[in-house]
């Protein structure tokens, strides 16, 4: 079973966001001063931008639901939801010159807000375990590969006779079985996380860099077994907060897409009246 | 079970648009055309309402105050004029004039609004202002000044900035190029926009090998002036004459003989090698003429009216006598004197060897008039003259009045 794990998609996003922003800055130099959104360069920017908006609200829910379309994998469609959700608006934003007035400032609105909200959704998207493809890991499932990891943790006790070793392991593997709260254990998982890899750290250098290379393989296995036990711990939760995520991440984006195009009608209007 | 509904057309996805549908409309009844506005009209108040109204921003949300739908056939200038109309009272003002004399310079290239209650309403960009359009000079090369500060309208204009005298153009440039600026007004005159639009299409970057004279050879380091003297606009360069004799009619060493067709022998190269296709005259240099330095034949650099006659070079020899007169051809080619092929009536018998092969001398060793027969064959003066006495014989000197044609036997009657 293979359980998507990358933020690659990010990474391009921010590698584009850069690019973008280094051509801007070319512009500016050379404009004199910033591009306005009704010339060329800064019209260019909002269609571009709001193309690639366009196809983030539709390629990924499409690709989704159809039954007929099956290409690609759902996690790479999913990638290019979230890369072009993130470099679309900010095309648009740098397509507004820095000014937010009237209808136009309130589309740009709507845009910051629903970006932050699909960071949320991501967010409690990933705490529910899935497959390449996007399907739902059943619980059961979750619990063989925490019995797995355990049966595997057995053999390197057994391997690292060693009390100090021993001793090291041991307080991890009750600090990853410790479990919290639901809501915490979701929304607090990546901070939980960093603090256990803090105390790992801190345990690693008392011991010495010789014992820590013959550490690697037990910092994997803990790793994966703390992921899963929260996954089982805030498996419901994260479903009930997914689903009202989607109740209110889908009305901002429809509020967002209307606006947007009567923006757009808006600016095609009055171009033509600049005679 | 896979949903088969795009996600974003669920029920609250759909009320959501119409709700912002419902939003956006009831803003524009409200409070028309604001909601589209890109920015805040200009608020600041003037002395005297125009329009029924002390600022833009009075307009509100009327956007036909200044824009006309698009089946109206008015323009947004035309808009502007209706509430400012005094702009073209005065027919000398700048806005007059730029009016008058700009089709397609319209008010918002200077005046932009929607930046601001408390903008300018007046932004002349430099890089912006449409000065080419509006003047016919444009300000590409006239950014910054050489302080690198911005240029100001006043930098050129003055206070009025509806006039501009074409002295300033000297008066600032004088200060860093005074030695080039006093010979370039010396030899073009003091109205620099006669010429020059500030796109330098004139300028430094002019490239005259673009125009239908590229400057070749010894053209390429002369001076503007040597060429264009005189002028004092550009079509005074543009029709600058080609011929070479407009320039160089002063030093034609060939008195005229030529006429004005110069590049039929000399290149702008240099006036030395010159390459004259003497096929074109009526004398052909064919044979050893061909090799013969021009000044040879055409003494004095005189190139027209030169005799055709050899005898103008050539001197008949004494060995002539005169005796063919100037028909040298008769006998001789252009390739050289000798071989000689006698065409005229010979009154000996003319069958000696193969053209070419007798010399005249054979038999007239001094001059045409004069023959002798003796060493020829068996002809030995002594031998003769035995024979001759033998038969007596005495006046046998002229040999051909008995042997016409050679023949013994022809004296044997006689």
């Amino acid at each position: 079973m293979r359980v998507q794990s990358t933020n690659r998609e990010f990474w391009y996003a921010v590698f584009a966001v850069l690019g973008i922003t280094t051509a801007y800055m070319f512009v500016v130099l050379w404009y004199g001063g910033v591009p306005r959104a009704r010339e060329f360069f800064g019209h260019s920017l909002g269609i571009l931008g709001f193309l690639l908006m366009l196809m983030t609200e539709t390629l990924y829910s499409l690709r989704k639901r159809s039954r007929r379309a099956r290409w690609g994998r759902m996690s790479s469609w999913l990638e290019f939801h979230i890369f072009t959700g993130l470099v679309g608006p900010y095309l648009v934003l740098l397509h507004t010159s820095w000014k937010f007035n009237g209808l136009a400032g309130v589309v740009m609105l709507l845009t910051v807000v629903i970006v932050v909200s699909g960071f949320i959704g991501r967010y409690i998207y990933t705490a529910l375990p899935r497959t390449v493809d996007g399907v739902e890991v059943k619980t059961g499932m979750l619990e063989a590969e925490i019995a797995a990891i355990n049966a595997e943790l057995l053999d390197w006790l057994t391997s690292h006779p060693e009390e100090r070793m021993r001793s090291f392991a041991r307080r991890f593997y009750f600090r990853s079985a410790q479990s919290g709260k639901p809501p915490g254990l979701l929304f607090g998982r990546s901070l939980d996380e960093w603090r256990t890899r803090f105390a790992w750290l801190r345990e690693i250098n008392k011991l010495g860099f010789q014992a820590s290379a013959r550490l690697d393989k037990l910092r994997a296995l803990l790793q994966r077994q703390r992921s899963l036990q929260r996954q089982i711990a805030s498996l419901a939760t994260a479903r009930r907060m997914l689903a009202l995520w989607h109740a209110v991440h889908i009305p901002i984006g429809m509020a967002l897409f209307t606006a947007a195009f009567v923006h757009i009608i808006a600016a095609i209007y009055y171009a033509t009246l600049l005679r | 079970m896979r949903p088969t509904r795009i996600g974003c057309l669920s029920g609250t996805g759909i009320i959501a648009a119409l709700l912002t549908l419902l939003i956006i409309t009831g803003v524009g009844l409200a409070r028309g055309g604001v909601l589209f506005s890109p920015g805040d009209l200009n608020a600041a108040q003037k002395d005297q309402a125009l329009g029924g109204v002390a600022t833009h921003a009075e307009t509100g949300g009327r956007c036909a105050a200044c824009h006309p739908a698009v089946w109206e056939q008015d323009t947004m200038t035309e808009r502007c004029l209706v509430c400012h109309s005094n702009l073209r009272q005065n027919v000398e003002s700048f806005h007059a004039v730029m009016l008058a004399e700009s089709q397609n310079l319209h008010c918002k290239h200077c005046h932009t609004e929607h930046l601001g209650a408390e903008a300018s309403l007046t932004v002349m960009q430099m890089e912006r202002f449409p000065h080419n359009d509006a003047s016919g000079f444009s300000l590409q090369s006239h950014q910054q000044t050489r302080d690198g500060v911005p240029f100001s309208c006043a930098d050129c204009h003055g206070a009025e900035i509806a006039k501009f005298k074409p002295s300033r153009c000297l008066e600032c440039h004088w200060e860093f190029e005074n030695a080039r600026i006093e010979s370039h007004a010396a030899d073009f005159g003091n109205d620099c926009l006669a010429c020059h639009d500030g796109l330098d299409t004139y300028g430094e970057s002019f490239e005259h090998a673009q125009t239908s004279f590229p400057l070749a050879g010894g053209h390429a380091n002369t001076g503007c002036a040597d060429c264009h003297a005189g002028a004092r606009s550009l079509a005074d360069l543009k029709t600058t004459r080609h011929e070479c004799a407009f320039c160089h009619n002063h030093e034609d060493p060939h008195a005229g003989q030529f006429g004005r067709e110069c590049a039929a022998c000399h290149t702008p190269e240099g006036w030395e090698n010159a390459t004259f296709d003497h096929s074109l005259a009526a004398f052909q240099l064919t044979g050893a003429h061909a090799g013969v330095q021009c000044s040879q034949c055409h003494l004095n650099e005189q190139f027209k009216g030169i005799s055709g006659q050899c005898a103008a070079c050539h001197l008949d020899p004494s060995f002539h006598e005169g005796a063919f007169g100037l028909n040298c051809a008769g006998c001789h080619t252009t390739s050289a004197w000798a071989p000689v092929k006698f065409k005229q009536a010979h009154g000996f018998p003319f069958d000696h060897g193969a053209p070419g092969e007798s010399s005249c001398r054979t038999c007239h060793p001094n001059a045409v008039s004069e023959y002798t027969c003796y060493d020829c064959h068996e002809h030995n003066q002594g031998k003769i003259e035995s024979k001759h006495r033998e038969e007596g014989i005495r006046d046998f000197n002229d040999c051909v009045r008995c042997h016409p044609t050679g023949r013994e036997e022809e004296g044997e009657n006689d």
